[in-house]
């Protein structure tokens, strides 16, 4: 007994519950991506995959939250988010990465990752013809020219980097 | 007898102030500030409005996102509730008929709300 134990929270909680889900319940893999990829996806998830969110947040609503009834609604979901999650990183890996890894950098502020950001949205366009768009608004911030808050310089030169690395290796078997 | 100019008359008498100069007209300074401060307030609210576009988008993102992120809670929930059923049923198979109908009863009137398994506390450091 040490004096540090007379604080209750120096007590360590345990969450024992370790059981698998009933066999009853189909596996479903989890999406198992971290932040910075998530954000920077979530706007193709979205025009992706609205209609299975909706359709799972619809069953969650009439259910009263729903956490047992709607695990159908909710695999669809995660299926759905894997599938678009691995298109991306099918055709446009780079780039994909390229913006979430500025997005990891700058605290997950989307306004300061623009540049890569276009690069992104022009690949995602070109290969899986899904498009970023805000809902319930004229003005499309991403789409903004001239904006005032520009945050650092570093995605910019970071992703002119990367476009000039990209005609290079374009470049490169053509003179061979 | 009376003094007499002196020769070739008096010097000029300065009657003009000779003040150091001013600046511009006021006039121009007026408007000058009025018209920086308009600019100012301009930038400023297109400023605004860029933070609340900003923060718009930062709000769909995570609207897209939630469906997501909550089915995979609801799958953790969803799998401690079944645990923690079969564990009760498991509990109740060893009791005494008396004691079952004491286990059974429903502590909560309210049957609107699912109601998830608590969690328990582990044993006591000094006892790992």
């Amino acid at each position: 007994m040490v004096l540090g134990d007379l604080f209750t929270s120096r007590h360590q909680w345990e969450n024992v519950d370790k059981n698998p889900l009933p066999s009853d319940v189909p596996d479903v893999d989890e999406v198992g991506a971290t932040s910075a990829p998530l954000v920077s996806a979530a706007f193709y998830i979205g025009a992706k995959c609205k209609p299975y969110n909706d359709d799972f947040m619809l069953c969650k609503d009439e259910n009263n939250g729903g956490s047992i009834e709607c695990l159908k609604e909710g695999r669809r979901v995660t299926r759905c988010a894997i599938d678009v999650l691995r298109d991306i990183n099918k055709y446009c890996f780079d780039e994909f990465k390229l913006h979430y890894e500025c997005l990891e950098q700058e605290n997950h502020r989307l306004g300061h990752c623009r540049s890569s950001e276009g690069v992104l949205s022009k690949c995602i366009f070109n290969n899986l013809k899904l498009e970023k768009k805000i809902p319930g608004v004229e003005t499309q911030i991403h789409l903004n020219e001239n904006p005032i808050y520009q945050g650092t310089s570093k995605d910019k030169k970071k992703t002119a980097e990367f476009l000039r690395a990209r005609e290079a290796a374009a470049a490169a078997p053509a003179t061979n | 007898m009376q003094d007499l100019p002196p020769i070739g008359g008096y010097e000029p008498v300065q009657w003009k102030r000779n003040l150091p100069s001013r600046g511009f007209r006021p006039s121009i300074y007026f408007w000058g500030i009025t018209g920086l401060m308009a600019f100012g307030f301009y930038r400023y609210y297109q400023g605004v409005n860029e933070q609340r576009e900003l923060l718009r988008e930062r709000q769909w993102a995570r609207f897209y996102l939630e469906p997501l992120l909550v089915a995979e809670e609801d799958r953790n929930l969803a799998r401690r509730y079944f645990s923690e059923k079969a564990r009760q049923d498991l509990v109740r198979e060893s009791m005494s008929e008396e004691t079952k109908a004491k286990f059974d009863e429903e502590i909560y009137n309210d049957k609107s709300k699912l109601r998830f398994p608590k969690y328990t506390a582990g044993v006591h450091p000094s006892e790992r």
